[in-house]
């Protein structure tokens, strides 16, 4: 009889382990949030810098000052990706560029 | 070996032209209208029969329709429901788009930058328009981060403008990206199973994974896009 509770209790530990561990998982899985977050990090520097390389060469056309407006709008444009990339990881909003009041 | 690019070739069907601008129906025009005919075809037969306790067919339409109203109640809140039709309709024809790519001498018309690229920037003036038209001059006050001091704005406004420029670039080239690069990795692995004879069983597997990999990528992708708009718009209406 002792032996027979004592396998019961064994059984009964393990099967707890095991959907605490399926149930763990499950939830990682499913976060499609994180997962679309972290896709999309990479790309938003990449964005930025191309946004700034135009803007930058369409200014040194219009006003011929080559480069110094693409010098200007290339760094501008990697400090914004870089801030884009922070705001992303550190969760300070799934937005793009923009701080989420607390 | 079979060409990995060769599936996004642009085939002429029907060749039409107006005031010399080619407008013929193309492969992918082909299947943007199937897209769209079978998300019609599917919503209409499914709540043919309505019940209240819904039939398969009918939770599929239900799930659709529950899954885009939580994800704008989500990000958007309440205002948000007026705009339901575009979200629905963006989101099920990426999705369809998508999907209909997988299928076996299907043709994914997301795999190119200008149709992506177009839903992007369609997105981005409408939700700048709507901004304007909702918040009129105010909604330029996206542009100054709040917190920071007076000295860093003419560097701030900057930066800002320019990740708000970015928008559909990022959103475009991130679904064309993805798409594109999903369905060449698929073909050089299927290509090379063949040549390889009896060893071929080792691209044949990883071609098997990626396949299922690439139908989480077309699900995936597709609510991304969806979700960021939501985001968009809800910048737009709710100026924080």
């Amino acid at each position: 009889m002792k032996k027979k509770l004592k396998d019961f209790e064994k059984r009964l530990e393990n099967i707890k382990y095991k959907t605490a561990k399926k149930n763990n998982k499950k939830s990682q899985s499913l976060n499609l949030r994180n997962l679309g977050l972290y896709l999309r990090s990479g790309l938003e520097l990449f964005a930025s810098i191309v946004v700034g390389l135009v803007i930058g060469i369409v200014m040194d056309k219009y006003f011929e000052t080559s480069p110094l407006f693409l010098i200007i709008f290339l760094v501008l444009g990697f400090a914004s990706g870089i801030m884009n990339v922070y705001r992303s990881v550190k969760k300070l909003g799934f937005e793009v560029g923009f701080k989420k009041k607390k | 070996m079979a060409d990995p690019i060769h599936q996004f070739k642009i085939k002429e069907l029907i060749p039409l032209e107006l005031f010399e601008i080619n407008i013929s129906f193309t492969n992918s025009s082909l299947f943007m209208s199937l897209a769209i005919i079978s998300i019609i075809l599917l919503l209409l037969i499914s709540i043919k029969n309505q019940s209240l306790i819904p039939s398969r067919l009918q939770s599929i339409s239900e799930i659709f329709y529950e899954f885009i109203a939580n994800m704008i109640s989500d990000n958007i809140g309440e205002k948000g429901h007026k705009f339901f039709p575009l979200i629905f309709t963006l989101f099920a024809f990426i999705l369809f788009g998508n999907m209909l790519g997988m299928l076996p001498y299907g043709f994914t018309f997301t795999s190119h930058i200008i149709v992506t690229f177009v839903l992007a920037i369609f997105i981005f003036l409408f939700v700048t328009l709507l901004g304007i038209f909702i918040h009129g001059f105010k909604f330029f006050g996206l542009f100054v981060p709040k917190g920071v001091p007076m000295l860093m704005l003419p560097l701030m406004i900057p930066i800002e403008i320019i990740s708000y420029l970015s928008r559909p670039i990022s959103l475009s080239v991130r679904l064309f990206a993805n798409m594109m690069a999903g369905h060449t990795m698929l073909k050089i692995f299927a290509g090379f199973i063949v040549p390889l004879g009896i060893f071929g069983v080792a691209p044949l597997l990883v071609g098997v994974a990626l396949t299922a990999l690439e139908v989480l990528i077309a699900f995936l992708q597709a609510y991304v896009f969806t979700i960021l708009t939501c985001i968009y718009l809800n910048e737009a209406i709710n100026l924080h």
